[in-house]
C-alpha cells in the first residue's frame, strides 16, 4: 500500500519527517518496503486548456492541439487517445524538464511542429498510469504552476500483516505512528448520516453479508476530482477517474472501508445482496464478462447482478459524465465469502483484499458519512432522503481481555511493572486497568486481532522496542536424550562418495509424464499435482533416475567421466485408497564410455565395506537399464534397489555415451549397518598362489566366492577375468589370488599345493569349473 | 696393513672414486675375495696364538672402516647421480596433479554445519514426511482455509480425494513430534519444502528449510533472542550481533524477524545488505497457545519458541551466489567451486 507522507501526517497532531514516519511504522511491525522521495515538478509545467483538437494529416495516431496556457496558445502534437476540447491538462512547454530527467525540445512530428507536451500521470512522476494524458480539475486557473498546487510528497510503500485489517488505512497506520511517537491521532470529522426515506435494500446472502448501508445522492454533471485529491490518489497508486469514484477511493485509503457508487438512473431498486444464479453473467468494471456461479455473492437489482459483492462493481452501472444521481454503498461482507469470489474469478482488488482480512461492522457508517461529506464538498452532491442500514450481526464496540502481568512479562523475558504495562497499552487506546498482577484491557472494535495475553505482550514489546529484550539461554533439563545414529552414517556415505570423485547434486522433485513413461514407469503409481507449474513438472518422482539422467545430459560437456549422486525422498502410490509411500533413496550415476558399470559397482562394493553389510547382485531386467546389464540389489532377501548400465537407447537422445546407475533404499541399507568386529591377525605370513580357472560364463564371481568361503581353505580374492574368443564356447577364464595360511605356522609348499588341489576339485564338482592348463 | 696404509686407503675411497665403477674397483681391491683386507683376515689364523687377537682386531677394525667409507662414497656418488636425474628424468615440481575429489552440495555443507551447531546446543534432529495433510501443514498451525494467510505460502496440491500436499514448511514435523513427545522439547527439523511460486533470483519453488522448536516451562522471547544469537555466532562468527523486528505468522505470538549483522561488511553497510548493515535471516516467534493446545500441551504451564530459516539464502550470502536457482541446477562447473 502506497502512503503519501503528507497525507499520513495530516492524521497526526504534529507532523513527522518521512524517515521518522518510516521508523515508527517499522517499530510497529509495518514493513516499509520502499521510500520514494519527492521530486518537485519543474516550475515550467503549468495548467493548460485544450482549445482545439484536429487529426494529424499524416499520422493516424497523432492529433494536433491548440492549448491555452494562460495568455499564450501552444501548438502541441499529442498521441494520447483521451485528449479532447475543454480538458484542463498538465502542459510541459519546450525547455521544461520532466521528473525522469527528459527535457522537452521543440520537435517536428511528421512535419508538424510541437511546442511542448501534454503529460500523463507517469510522465509527471505520479503513478505508473500511461494510458492517456492526466485530466485535471476544471476549476484550476490557466497557467498555474503545478508544483505550487501540488506540494511534493514523499511516498512510503508499506506491507502490513494479514491479521490487521485496521492497518489498510491511513487512520489505522496513524494510530500506530502516534503511539510510537507520542502524537495524537487527528481523524477526519464527518457529520451525522441523514435520516429519511432510504433506498430499498434486501439482504439474502446468509452470513456472508453482515451489514449493508446505502444512500442516494443527486449531483451536477460529474467532473474530475480536485487537483490535490488527484495528486494524492495518483501518488497512492490509484488512477484518478472522476470525482465520485475518486472520493470512494480516497475514503477507502483514509478508513480502510471499500465503498461503491452506482449510477442510480441505471438501477432498478431494490438492491439485493444474494448468491448469483446459475447462468447469470456480469461485465465488471475492468470490461471482463464474468460467468457467475452460486458460489459468487453479488449485489443485484431487479434486472440482475450489478456488482461482485466486495470485489468489483459492474460496468453497466458505472459513473459517467452523464450521471446525475448515485446510490452509494458501504457494507461489511464476510472475509471467506469475498475471498472465494475473488479467487474464483482470479480478481484481487483493493476492495477484496481489505474484506478478506475481515472488516468490523463499525466501519461502514463512518466511511459513508465521510464520503457523503466529501461528495457534498467537492462534487456538489445533495443527499436525497436517508440512509438504508441493515445490520444482521455486529462486532462488539469493546472486548475485555484479562491477563496477568507476570504472564505478559514472563513471555517476553522482561521485568516490567503492571503500571508500566498499563502506560504502554494505553498509548494504543487499549484502556487498561490493573489490580495487583491482574490486567483488564478494553480492546476497541478496530483491533479484533487482540484476544489474549500473548497479544498484549506483543503490543507492549513493540512499544518499548525489541532492542530492550535481553539475550538469555533457556535452561535445559531433558528427561531423556534421543540419539541420532542415522545422520552420521549418511554423512559418512556422502564423504566416501565425494572421495571417489563424485558430485552431490540437488534436483527438483517434480518430473514430467514423458520422462516417467520413457523410463518404463506406470503413471498411476505416481503422485500427480493438481496445480503444476507446467506439464514438465506434473508428477512426483518415484526414483531419481529421471533427475540424474537429466543432470548428466546437462553436463555432458563437463568431462568424459564424472559421477553424480543425490540423496532424496521419493514417492509412490500403491493403489487408489492407500496413501502415498515415501522412502529415502541414494542414487549414483557414473558417466563413462567404457567402464560405466564398474563405476557404480565400485560404489556398491564401497557401501558393503563401509557399512559392513552384504549386498547381493541378482541379474534382472529393468525397463530403463541395459537389457544384459541390470540387476536387483538385495540385502538378505529384501530387494533394496537396482544396479546396472542405463539403457543406451535412453542415452542416445541425450548424447551420452555410457552411464552406470545404482539406486538404493538408504533407510534399509543404513539400518543394516554394523560396527567393525575384531579378528585376530595372523603372525605367520600366508603362502600366495595365483590360479586361473576355466569357468562357464553364467557362473559369477559371487558364486565362486561363496563356494570357496564355505571350504575355508584359503582367502580368495578376484584378480581379473577374460572373455577371449579362443576359449571354448560360453566359457571364460577367471584368475583368483589365494592366500593360504595356518594359525600356528607358515604352510609348507606341499601343504599349500594340497589345499589348492582340494579347492579346485570342489569348484569343479560344485560349479563345473576347472583349472586352466 | 699399517695405520698409514689404512688412512691412505680411506682417503682414496672417499675422494679418489669419480664414479661407481672406480669405487667398485677399489672395493674389490680391499674387500674382494682376494682383497687386501680379506687376505689380512685370512692371514690372522696363521699367526702365533699370542698375536692372533691383536692382529684380528686390527684387521676387523680396518675392514669396518673401509666398509663404512665405501658406503659413504656410494651415497655420495648416488647423490651426484640423483642430482643429475633433474636433467635426465626431469619432474616439474610445480605441475598440478588431478585430484579425483568430488564435491558436497553447498547447501548440504551448510545444513551439516547447522546440524552440528544445534547438536552442540542439545537439539534433536527430527525428520518427517514431505507429503502432508492440510491439517498438519496448515490447520494445526492456525492457518485456516479461506484466510489470506494461506496466500503467504502458495501451495501445490496432489490429485486425489485425500487433499494431500507437498508440505510448504517443515512445521508439520514439529506438530507430529509434539503429538508423541512431552516437554521439555528441543528439536530442529531440516528438510525440503515446496511452494507454488514463480522463481526468481531469491525464490525457487523447492527449497530447504530448517525449523526449530523449544517448549518448556518459562521459555521467553529473551530466550529466543539469546538462542538465535548463539546460533548465528556459531554459523557466522563470534562477533555477530542480532536484532529482532516485529512480524506476523499465524502460529506464533509475538512473531518476529531476526536480522544478523552482515557478514560481508561486518555491519558497515554494503551491496549484499542493501546498505543497512543487517541481513534478514529468520522468522521466529513464541509458539501460539492454540498450537500447543491442539497437541495437548497446556499453554498455562508451558511456553515455547519456534524459528525457521532457509539455508539456501545463508549459503547464497556466505558464498556470494547471486541467484538461489543455481543451487537447484545441477551444473558441475558451479558445484565444483564448493
Amino acid at each position: 500500500m502506497k502512503i503519501p507522507a503528507d497525507w499520513l501526517n495530516q492524521f497526526l497532531s504534529k507532523p513527522l519527517d518521512t524517515r521518522e514516519l518510516a521508523e515508527a511504522l517499522e517499530r510497529a511491525g509495518v514493513e516499509v518496503e520502499k521510500i520514494e522521495y519527492a521530486q518537485a515538478l519543474d516550475k515550467l509545467i503549468v495548467v493548460g486548456l485544450v482549445k482545439k483538437v484536429v487529426q494529424h494529416p499524416r499520422a493516424d495516431s497523432l492529433k494536433l492541439t491548440q492549448v491555452d496556457v494562460g495568455g499564450r496558445i501552444l501548438a502541441i502534437v499529442c498521441g494520447a487517445p483521451n485528449v479532447a476540447v475543454g480538458m484542463k491538462v498538465a502542459v510541459a512547454p519546450v525547455g521544461a524538464k520532466l521528473p525522469d530527467g527528459m527535457e522537452i525540445k521543440a520537435v517536428s512530428l511528421r512535419g508538424e511542429v510541437s511546442q511542448g507536451m501534454l503529460c500523463s500521470a507517469r510522465e509527471l512522476g505520479l503513478s505508473d498510469d500511461h494510458s492517456g494524458i492526466m485530466v485535471l480539475d476544471p476549476t484550476l486557473l490557466l497557467g498555474t504552476t503545478l508544483c505550487d498546487i501540488w506540494p511534493a510528497s514523499d511516498i512510503l510503500d508499506v506491507t502490513t500483516a494479514m491479521n490487521r485489517s485496521d492497518l489498510t488505512s491511513l487512520w489505522g497506520l496513524s494510530r500506530e505512528v502516534a503511539a510510537q511517537s507520542g502524537r495524537r491521532v487527528m481523524e477526519p470529522q464527518a457529520g451525522e448520516l441523514p435520516s429519511g426515506e432510504a433506498p430499498a435494500v434486501k439482504l439474502a446472502a446468509g452470513k456472508r453479508v453482515r451489514r449493508f448501508l446505502a444512500v442516494r445522492l443527486n449531483l451536477p454533471p460529474v467532473g474530475p476530482s480536485p487537483a490535490a485529491m488527484q495528486k494524492r490518489l495518483a501518488a497512492s497508486g490509484l488512477r484518478p477517474i472522476n470525482a465520485v469514484v475518486d472520493i470512494t477511493n480516497y475514503v477507502m485509503w483514509e478508513y480502510g472501508q471499500p465503498l461503491h457508487a452506482f449510477d442510480a438512473a441505471k438501477l432498478n431498486l431494490p438492491l439485493t445482496v444474494r448468491s448469483a444464479r446459475p447462468g447469470e453473467t456480469l461485465v465488471t468494471l475492468d470490461g471482463q464478462r464474468r460467468q457467475l456461479t452460486e458460489q459468487d455473492m453479488v449485489v443485484a437489482d431487479q434486472t440482475g447482478p450489478v456488482g461482485l459483492a466486495g470485489v468489483m462493481g459492474g460496468a453497466g452501472t458505472e459513473i459517467t459524465t452523464a450521471t446525475s444521481a448515485i446510490i452509494l454503498e458501504a457494507a461489511t461482507f464476510s472475509p471467506a465469502g469475498v475471498r472465494k469470489t475473488a479467487l474464483h474469478h482470479g480478481l484481487r482488488s483493493e476492495a477484496s483484499s481489505r474484506f478478506e482480512r475481515g472488516l468490523p461492522t463499525q466501519l461502514p457508517p463512518l466511511a459513508l458519512a465521510r464520503a457523503v461529506q466529501l461528495l457534498q464538498e467537492w462534487a456538489g452532491a445533495e443527499v436525497v432522503g436517508g440512509v438504508a442500514d441493515i445490520e444482521l450481526d455486529s462486532d462488539k464496540a469493546t472486548r475485555v481481555v484479562k491477563a496477568s502481568a507476570t504472564q505478559v512479562t514472563g513471555l517476553l523475558g522482561l521485568t516490567l511493572s503492571p503500571s508500566r504495562l498499563r502506560t504502554e497499552l494505553n498509548k494504543l487506546d487499549l484502556a487498561t486497568t490493573t489490580v495487583g498482577d491482574n490486567l483488564t484491557v478494553r480492546v476497541p472494535w478496530w483491533r479484533p486481532d487482540l484476544t489474549m495475553a500473548a497479544d498484549m505482550a506483543e503490543e507492549v514489546v513493540k512499544l518499548i522496542g525489541y532492542e530492550q529484550v535481553p539475550s538469555t539461554l533457556p535452561p535445559w533439563r531433558p528427561v531423556e536424550v534421543e540419539f541420532d545414529n542415522y545422520s552420521d552414517l549418511i554423512w559418512q556415505i556422502k564423504d566416501r562418495l565425494v572421495g571417489l570423485g563424485h558430485f552431490e547434486v540437488a534436483t527438483y522433485a517434480f518430473v514430467s509424464a514423458r520422462q516417467l513413461q520413457q523410463q518404463g514407469h506406470k503413471l498411476q503409481r505416481h503422485l500427480q499435482l493438481r496445480n503444476p507449474k507446467s506439464s514438465e513438472q506434473a508428477y512426483l518422482r518415484s526414483d531419481l533416475l529421471p533427475s540424474l539422467l537429466d543432470a548428466a545430459a546437462r553436463n555432458q560437456n563437463y568431462a568424459k567421466r564424472f559421477g553424480l549422486f543425490e540423496i532424496s525422498r521419493v514417492f509412490t502410490v500403491n493403489g487408489k485408497t492407500s496413501g502415498p509411500t515415501e522412502s529415502i533413496h541414494l542414487a549414483v550415476l557414473v558417466r563413462d564410455d567404457r567402464l560405466a558399470y564398474a563405476g557404480v559397482k565400485q560404489v556398491l562394493d564401497l557401501l558393503e565395506r563401509e557399512l559392513r553389510v552384504e549386498l547381493t547382485v541378482a541379474p534382472q531386467v529393468h525397463p530403463a537399464l541395459h537389457p544384459a546389464r541390470a540387476a536387483r540389489v538385495k540385502l538378505g532377501t529384501a530387494a533394496i534397489g537396482w544396479i546396472g548400465e542405463v539403457d543406451p537407447r535412453l542415452l542416445r537422445p541425450l548424447k551420452l555415451d555410457g552411464a552406470g546407475y545404482i539406486e538404493l533404499d538408504l533407510e534399509q541399507l543404513v539400518a543394516a549397518a554394523r560396527p567393525p568386529r575384531y579378528q585376530a591377525t595372523n603372525p605367520y605370513p600366508p603362502v600366495k598362489r595365483d590360479i586361473t580357472l576355466l569357468a562357464p560364463r553364467r557362473v559369477g564371481w559371487v558364486e565362486i566366492e561363496r563356494a570357496t568361503r564355505v571350504l575355508d581353505l584359503a582367502k580368495v580374492t578376484f584378480n581379473g577375468d577374460y572373455y577371449g574368443s579362443e576359449l571354448p564356447p560360453d566359457t571364460k577364464t577367471i584368475t583368483l589370488r589365494l592366500e593360504l595360511s595356518a594359525s600356528d605356522r607358515t604352510l609348507t609348499d606341499t601343504e599349500a599345493d594340497e589345499r589348492v588341489v582340494k579347492l579346485v576339485h570342489h569348484l569343479e564338482k560344485s560349479l563345473g569349473i576347472s583349472l586352466r592348463e | 696393513m699399517t695405520p698409514a696404509e689404512l688412512k691412505s686407503a680411506l682417503v682414496q675411497i672417499a675422494v679418489g672414486s669419480k664414479d661407481q665403477r672406480q669405487l667398485e674397483t677399489l672395493r674389490v681391491k680391499y674387500l674382494g675375495r682376494r682383497g687386501i683386507i680379506t687376505r689380512a683376515l685370512r692371514a690372522v689364523g696363521k699367526l702365533p696364538a699370542s698375536e692372533r687377537a691383536a692382529a684380528g682386531a686390527a684387521a676387523n677394525q680396518a675392514r669396518g672402516e673401509i666398509e663404512a667409507a665405501v658406503r659413504a662414497a656410494q651415497d655420495r656418488l648416488l647423490g651426484v647421480s640423483l642430482a643429475a636425474a633433474g636433467n635426465s628424468a626431469p619432474i616439474d615440481l610445480t605441475a598440478p596433479v588431478p585430484v579425483p575429489l568430488g564435491h558436497l552440495h553447498p547447501v548440504s555443507q551448510l545444513l551439516r554445519q547447522l546440524v552440528e551447531i544445534f547438536w552442540q546446543m542439545g537439539y534433536t534432529v527430527v525428520d518427517g514426511p514431505e507429503i502432508e495433510t492440510e491439517w498438519y501443514n496448515f490447520e494445526a498451525l492456525n492457518i485456516v482455509s479461506d484466510h489470506p494467510a494461506r496466500d503467504m505460502q502458495d501451495t501445490f496440491y496432489l490429485e486425489g480425494e485425500h487433499k494431500l500436499l507437498p508440505r510448504t514448511q517443515t512445521s508439520p514435523v514439529q506438530i507430529r513430534y509434539m503429538e508423541t513427545h512431552r516437554p521439555p522439547l528441543r528439536i530442529i527439523s531440516p528438510g525440503k519444502v515446496y511452494r507454488n511460486e514463480d522463481e526468481d533470483a531469491t525464490h525457487s519453488w523447492m527449497f530447504y528449510q530448517v525449523e526449530g522448536l523449544v517448549v518448556d516451562e518459562g521459555v521467553s522471547l529473551a530466550d529466543l533472542k539469546g538462542t538465535l544469537l548463539m546460533v548465528m555466532r556459531g554459523l557466522l562468527g563470534s562477533s555477530t550481533k542480532v536484532r529482532l523486528r516485529p512480524s506476523y505468522f499465524p502460529y506464533t505470538e509475538p512473531s518476529v524477524e531476526l536480522d544478523a549483522t552482515c557478514i560481508i561488511c561486518n555491519g558497515q553497510g554494503c551491496q549484499t545488505c542493501s546498505g543497512s548493515g543487517w541481513l534478514e535471516l529468520l522468522g521466529a516467534g513464541m509458539v501460539h497457545p492454540d498450537v500447543l493446545r491442539r497437541v495437548k500441551i497446556d499453554p498455562a504451564k508451558y511456553s515455547g519458541f519456534a524459528f525457521g530459516f532457509g539455508p539456501e539464502r545463508i549459503a547464497a550470502i556466505k558464498y556470494g551466489v547471486p541467484d538461489v536457482r543455481e543451487f537447484w541446477r545441477p551444473n558441475l562447473n558451479f558445484l565444483e567451486q564448493f
